[in-house]
């Protein structure tokens, strides 16, 4: 078959066993690769209920069809396990030379199974995988350890690590590679940490199979020329996803003192003109050729790799408008190992509980000196940090008061960096994404200021399906990154072409769609297993904090969202999805996407509607 | 006169700083105003006028406020 590999590699590191699997042409087919595969693994083997930080949990590193192939930002992978922060499914994308690597060493998946007494890191080269001691390196930060793993393996490796947040087990660590690729938001890091598992280092030799070579390498280059061509390349170039800071001030979804408003009286000091004058150089991802990661140098005069969603949530949301501070805090998060986007609501969260007299701790919005040792405190769970690495929704559960209103996340997951007082469509967006509030599967939000802020639509509904369709299901199969295409409007034919020539496999746009919608409800269902009778449509709320306190400056001063009509919204966007008023897939909608024995296993945890 | 703001790249190309006013002396459609937007290269930006959703067909008055935006997505 070509494409894939049609191989998974998996190691058990309680038993120190390494074995390859064969994977059916028939399921890589119906769930493609990435986090289609992560899914259909995840709910195959893992019991529900267990911890996730247990060695009963497995770690999924899953490429796609087009991972590692010559095309426009193919150099991603995908990070999953079930997540110790929601205890639902999680995962993330990883922009990085592992991804290229792993593919060129003959797999499509890794699945890391077990747990490690001690700690380990695991060499992959083509067929052979060693599982060495880890000790030297365990309590290291992710940019030293990459560096000397390097050191030992040669610097054309591709290496994921953790920092020392995944391994004090911070619910929000991630998974880091290339001094500053991080992802797996929702603690995926803090699973590998669970495992003893320090470093994955993989070299690979071998060709990546496709189907026709010459027709990969047409439609690559067409591909490239037109993202080339686009209006915004230039302006792309200079400032990447910094151009956000001020799109995102002026249409007031900025978050700003714990998305409590969408404007910041000091946005210009951190938005992308701020960053192009300190701007050093530019860094990115394997097959990419327009690389986004702008890297300046921060308040302590050491590099940071800075993108739109961290200086938002380590910027306006807590209250600092200095770059050069939000850059340090930045790239302490990578260093550690820690989620930003977690890590600017935790910030925020925590000073509105100090504000509030609902902890001890005096903590200042702004206050730069304060938060370098909150977030030295979270990584090695020191004092108050201990609490502040448990997210959000466990601190809120243990600091109680009102806090759960304020408390910034979807099914735990905390927000990503745009405000919803006024934009329904994408808190319909964050509420329904299938690893907590992300805006990875779609960011509406440009669409709705289109269309408008105020309306609560079915329209809206529909485009919000669409996009995760496209964003969710597409790019995060695939595996690819979406910018070139919502950024620099590469047309979407140029994937479903380039999945043809990789694959010999021609599908629609709309066959893809399917896939989608399979991998969505299968999702769904291993969130419905885990949490069984306790599920209810009430996971697919934003939090209280939108509806209920409005907005206070702005242009849209006095907006917040309508709980009913909100509500009106989640019921079409059921509806059309085929899931029952709970939000749980029908029995009829998992027959037709093909997935009968997902419906029967299901219903042993609850009732299914017909 | 009409206010024109815009952000981002748009404003790169149309050679704005932070506002630019234009006089009009009738009622005028967006696009003859701004006739640079008639280029496929604006072919996908976001229009609002007053805050409220526009295209460059929208006519526009005296004291009104046009806001031009790229589509972005933040990452
Ligand atoms: S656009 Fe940015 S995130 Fe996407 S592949 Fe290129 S460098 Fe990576």
């Amino acid at each position: 078959m070509k494409g894939w590999w049609g191989k998974v590699l998996r190691i058990n590191l309680s038993e120190n066993k390494v074995s390859v699997q064969k994977i059916e042409a028939e399921t890589l087919v119906k769930f493609i690769g990435g986090r289609g595969l992560a899914a259909k693994i995840l709910w195959d083997e893992l019991k529900p209920g267990i911890d996730p930080l247990s060695p009963e949990n497995k770690l999924i590193i899953a490429a796609g069809p087009l991972t590692g192939v010559v095309g426009p930002s193919t150099g991603k992978l995908v990070v999953a396990a079930k997540s110790p922060l929601t205890n639902g499914y999680g995962d993330g994308n990883i922009g990085t030379n592992a991804s290229v690597q792993l593919r060129k060493a003959g797999y499509d998946a890794i699945v890391v199974e077990g747990a490690s007494k001690k700690p380990v890191y695991i060499y992959i080269e083509d067929d052979k995988v060693d599982i060495i001691s880890a000790e030297g390196l365990w309590g290291r930060d992710t940019f030293e350890t990459e560096r000397l793993l390097k050191e030992v393996h040669g610097k054309d490796v591709g290496v994921l690590l953790i920092g020392p947040a995944g391994e004090n087990l911070v619910r929000y660590a991630t998974i880091i590679s290339q001094e500053g690729r991080s992802g797996g938001r929702p603690g995926i890091g803090a699973v590998m940490g669970s495992k003893k598992l320090k470093a994955i280092v993989i070299r690979g030799t071998k060709e990546i199979p496709v189907a026709d070579k010459n027709e990969v390498v047409k439609v690559a280059s067409e591909a490239y020329r037109e993202i080339k061509n686009a209006p915004a390349y230039n302006f792309w170039m200079r400032q990447g996803t910094m151009a956000t800071i001020e799109w995102s001030n002026t249409n007031s979804v900025l978050p700003t003192f714990n998305f409590r408003e969408g404007v910041f009286d000091f946005y210009r000091l951190i938005d992308g003109y701020s960053m192009e004058a300190m701007k050093v150089t530019q860094r990115g991802c394997p097959n990419c050729n327009m690389i986004c990661g702008n890297v300046v140098i921060d308040y302590e005069k050491e590099l940071s790799e800075l993108d739109y969603e961290n200086v938002a949530m380590l910027g306006s949301n807590i209250g600092l408008g200095h770059l050069g501070k939000v850059a340090t805090l930045n790239k302490l998060a990578d260093k550690y190992g820690i989620d930003t986007i977690s890590l600017g609501n935790v910030l925020a969260f925590a000073t509105e509980a100090s504000e509030k007299k609902l902890i001890d701790e005096k903590i200042e919005w702004g206050d730069f000196k304060k938060y370098k040792e909150l977030v030295e405190d979270i990584a090695f769970r020191r004092g108050l940090g201990d609490l502040l690495a448990e997210g959000t929704k466990r601190i809120s559960e243990k600091i109680k008061g009102d806090s759960w209103k304020w408390a910034m996340n979807v099914k735990g997951l905390e927000i990503s960096a745009y405000d919803c007082h006024a934009a329904p469509a994408m808190a319909l967006a964050y509420a329904t994404s299938p690893i907590g509030a992300h805006h990875k599967d779609a960011w509406v939000i440009a669409w709705e200021v289109k269309v408008g802020r105020t309306t609560y639509t079915k329209e809206k509904v529909e485009k919000v399906i669409e996009l995760q369709r496209i964003r969710g299901g597409i790019f995060e199969t695939l595996v690819a990154c979406r910018l070139p295409w919502i950024e620099l409007g590469l047309k979407l034919e140029y994937y479903m072409r380039l999945f043809k020539a990789a694959t010999g496999i021609d599908m629609t746009l709309n066959d893809y769609y399917k896939v989608a919608d399979r991998v969505y409800a299968l999702i769904r269902a291993f969130w419905v297993r885990e949490y069984g009778e306790k599920w209810s449509r009430e996971m697919d709320y934003p939090p209280a904090r939108w509806f209920e306190e409005p907005l206070t400056k702005g242009p849209l001063k006095g907006a917040h969202l309508d709980r009913e009509k909100y509500d009106t919204m989640l019921s079409w966007y059921y509806e059309i999805r085929g899931w029952d008023e709970r939000g749980i897939p029908r029995k009829s909608t998992l027959e037709e996407l093909g997935l009968s024995d997902v419906a029967r296993e299901l219903e042993k945890y609850v009732e299914l509607s017909k | 006169m009409v206010i024109i703001r815009a952000i981002g790249w748009v404003r790169e190309r149309l050679g704005i700083h932070d506002v630019a006013h234009k006089r009009i002396s009738k009622p005028q459609r967006i696009a003859d105003l701004i006739p640079e937007l008639r280029s496929p290269l604006f072919n996908n930006i976001i229009i609002l006028v007053n805050g409220r959703p526009a295209t460059k067909d929208t006519v526009v008055n005296d004291n009104d406020e046009i806001l031009l935006m790229p589509v972005t997505s933040g990452g």
